[in-house]
């Protein structure tokens, strides 16, 4: 069950001046959440979300168009929510929305709404329909051949104690098969139903809701791709600074993607690691403390992806202070346009001289007669 | 043969155009020396001053059932945590409570099962034992974290874009040539206090935190949008940083009394009223350091004022924490009271 509107306070105690914001009213409600995930033979998890609002009393608030209208708007972040239940970082997630939110008049949804220990059921609800590959979520580890857990977290309760999914309602298709689970924390209240096909919690309050469900499957013959790897890097050198105890490494991205690399440097008792992100062929220098002396190794190590991209091992020597150029480049480029255009100039000038020379005498203008001479 | 005038033009030439291209051919190959005062190698930490300052903190709400029907409701309130340079005791509270719970960046939270019929009103109170610590602390030639802390803890959330483009190019700016996470902080810190337009407002993020203002790049916001930029940007940096959450005492007296009530259509806060976000940074070696960035218009990195009571975290949570003090899902709250009664220091 999820309840909207509530930042309103959140945003309003967290305000640090005393003056008090004005808010406009806004219609409080509640959203009963079932939702059923489909665990398919090819390592995808298809996830359909059903919503329904309704008000403090338990009326049903789906012929209300404003708040509709207002839980179909809010797709993007439904799919972030649904997301969330299977990964802790939704941008990291492959998945395709299988069916847009729309209201569906036929769909029930349970729910308590206040009576304690009773689901009452809606008629309608607003649904979605996502497909997420479990290989790209944080919830996938796989524990032997074929057998894989994943760990799904019920987001709403993370978020806000206050909430939790209603209904959570898991069915293993095809070759899929229910080895164990597990759901926490231990005073939570045990499935409704619980066979090798189908897992369903029925969750009349927060205190009975699982915060985490932790199933093992077995997924047989299934081969998950990986994805190639894209960030490309290198390190182009390195300088010890003995006066300021510092390693400066130049890494540069020799790749055709944007993205974070991970400089490591290793050295007696530490190993510490800068994150620099680089264009497409960019490079860029950063520095270390350096807690050892002149003369011991160190090793830098550049990563992306979470692949090593190069490695290379250092003797610490100081170097000869680097001398700049006396001269920036602005003014080595200014100096060079002003000489280009005083040799533009003088080519000009010596054109103009080979003209004059070259005028014939035909054409030069005819005498001028004096009548006095 | 060539005259004399046109070998000049096409040497100056020739020589213009060479130089041009060496100046778009040079790369910079490397920093100046920064910070070239150092002569130390081993990472030095050392507190400067450690004082505690002990209250004993009442905690009060109201709560009311606005129904027709008698609620039975679970009812979360809020502790303030434990935590580095901050200690908690639970010495009463009103009520048994059902259970305590924890959320996973430490937040800590009382459950109550309360019953109250249509219209009725109830008093829930806590007293704690809370000690704060004012410390100042030195950190020189702190190391970065490691690979797997920087893989794992300094990634985007809902409210810290480290994928934008503005920010990828301010934390090349200010940040690659720090020489340590403690000066890349510091000088995060000094963009952001150069760069300020505070304005109390709802949180809207790092990602809406930035605007253009007469020109020029402008942080807008209050304390939790200078909170979601530092963190941002440390983050960025490959520093782990996080936001903490909780109450500033605005009076520096042995009694401080704050609170907000609920009205027809809003909430009234007094005077005195001081929620609070302020970022923090992890060093290894230290811990977690508080950062505040609002406290006499300078940066202050484990320089930490007794005025900071911590009421959660926001690290892990992908969208974020709620801090709410004392909420239920049916039962309404139209009173809170804090009364901080200092005992010892």
């Amino acid at each position: 069950m999820k309840l909207r509107k509530i930042m309103m306070l959140v945003l309003l105690v967290s305000t640090l001046a005393s003056l008090t914001l004005s808010t406009k009213p806004q219609l409080n409600y509640l959203v009963a959440l079932n939702m059923e995930a489909e665990f398919m033979n090819n390592g995808i998890v298809r996830v359909t979300l059903k919503q329904h609002p309704f008000d403090a009393s338990g009326r049903s608030l789906l012929s209300n168009r404003d708040v509709i209208s207002e839980i179909m708007d809010e797709e993007d972040s439904t799919v972030s929510l649904m997301l969330l239940f299977f990964t802790s970082d939704p941008s990291k997630a492959a998945y395709h929305i299988v069916s847009h939110s729309k209201l569906d008049e036929d769909a029930h949804v349970l729910c308590n709404t206040g009576l304690p220990g009773v689901m009452d059921q809606f008629e309608g609800a607003v649904t979605l329909t996502i497909e997420i590959f479990l290989n790209t979520t944080s919830s996938f580890a796989r524990l032997d051949n074929d057998v894989y857990q994943i760990a799904i977290v019920d987001y709403f309760t993370l978020r806000d104690p206050r909430s939790w999914i209603d209904v959570i309602d898991l069915r293993f298709k095809g070759d899929v098969k229910l080895l164990n689970f597990s759901a926490d924390p231990s005073w939570s209240k045990p499935p409704s139903v619980a066979n090798s096909t189908r897992l369903q919690w029925l969750n009349t309050n927060e205190a009975d809701a699982p915060d985490n469900y932790v199933l093992t499957l077995e997924i047989p013959g299934i081969v998950f791709s990986s994805v190639a790897r894209r960030l490309k890097a290198e390190i182009l050198g390195a300088r010890f600074s003995n006066v300021s105890s510092s390693l400066l490494v130049n890494i540069r991205n020799t790749g055709d993607e944007r993205g974070f690399f991970i400089v490591v440097l290793s050295e007696a008792g530490y190993e510490q690691a800068r994150k620099i992100n680089l264009n497409p062929g960019e490079s860029a220098w950063v520095r270390f403390p350096i807690h050892v002396e002149e003369g011991e190794e160190v090793t830098v190590r550049v990563f992306g992806d979470k692949e090593q991209l190069g490695e290379d091992v250092l003797i610490l020597k100081t170097e000869a202070p680097v001398e700049f150029l006396p001269i920036n480049t602005l003014v080595l480029r200014s100096i060079g346009l002003i000489l280009v255009m005083l040799g533009v100039f003088i080519i000009i000038l010596y054109l103009q001289d080979m003209r004059k020379e070259q005028i014939p005498i035909s054409e030069a203008p005819p005498p001028m007669w004096n009548p006095s001479s | 043969m060539l005259s004399g005038k046109l070998v000049a033009g096409l040497v100056l030439t020739i020589i213009g155009v060479a130089m041009m291209l060496w100046s778009f051919s040079i790369q910079p190959q490397s920093f100046r020396d920064v910070d070239l005062n150092i002569t130390f190698k081993e990472a030095r930490i050392e507190y400067l001053e450690r004082h505690s300052y002990t209250y004993v903190l009442e905690q009060s709400f109201l709560l009311r059932n606005p129904s027709n029907n008698t609620v039975v409701d679970l009812v979360y309130m809020w502790l303030p945590v434990n935590a580095s340079n901050q200690f908690v005791k639970l010495i009463w509270t009103s009520l048994t409570p059902l259970y305590r719970k924890s959320s996973e960046d430490g937040v800590e939270i009382l459950v109550y099962n309360i019953s109250l019929p249509a219209g009725g009103a109830l008093w829930l109170n806590a007293t704690l034992q809370l000690t704060v610590e004012e410390y100042r602390l030195t950190m020189d030639n702190t190391p970065w974290l490691n690979y797997s802390q920087v893989r794992e803890n300094t990634g985007g959330k809902r409210y810290w874009a480290v994928e934008n483009q503005t920010y990828l190019s301010i934390a090349r700016e200010i940040g690659f040539e720090a020489r340590d996470p403690v000066s890349a902080s510091r000088r995060i810190g000094e963009w952001i206090l150069d760069h300020l337009d505070y304005q109390p407002m709802w949180r809207r993020g790092a990602e809406q935190a930035l605007i253009i203002e007469n020109g020029r790049l402008t942080v807008f916001g209050d304390c939790e949008e200078v909170a979601d930029v530092f963190v941002t940007l440390a983050r960025i940096l490959g520093v782990r940083s996080r936001v903490a959450h909780g109450i500033y005492l605005l009076e520096d007296k042995d009694v401080v009394t704050m609170w907000m009530r609920r009205t027809d259509s809003d909430f009234e806060l007094s005077d005195n009223w001081g929620g609070h976000a302020w970022p923090q940074i992890y060093v290894p070696q230290v811990g977690w350091v508080d950062v505040e960035l609002l406290e006499g218009n300078t940066v202050k990195i484990g320089d930490f004022s007794q005025y900071h009571v911590k009421y959660g975290f926001e690290e892990k949570n992908f969208l974020g924490s709620t801090m709410l003090y004392c909420q239920a899902m049916y039962i309404e709250t139209d009173a809170y009271y804090f009364i901080f009664r200092r005992v010892q220091s």
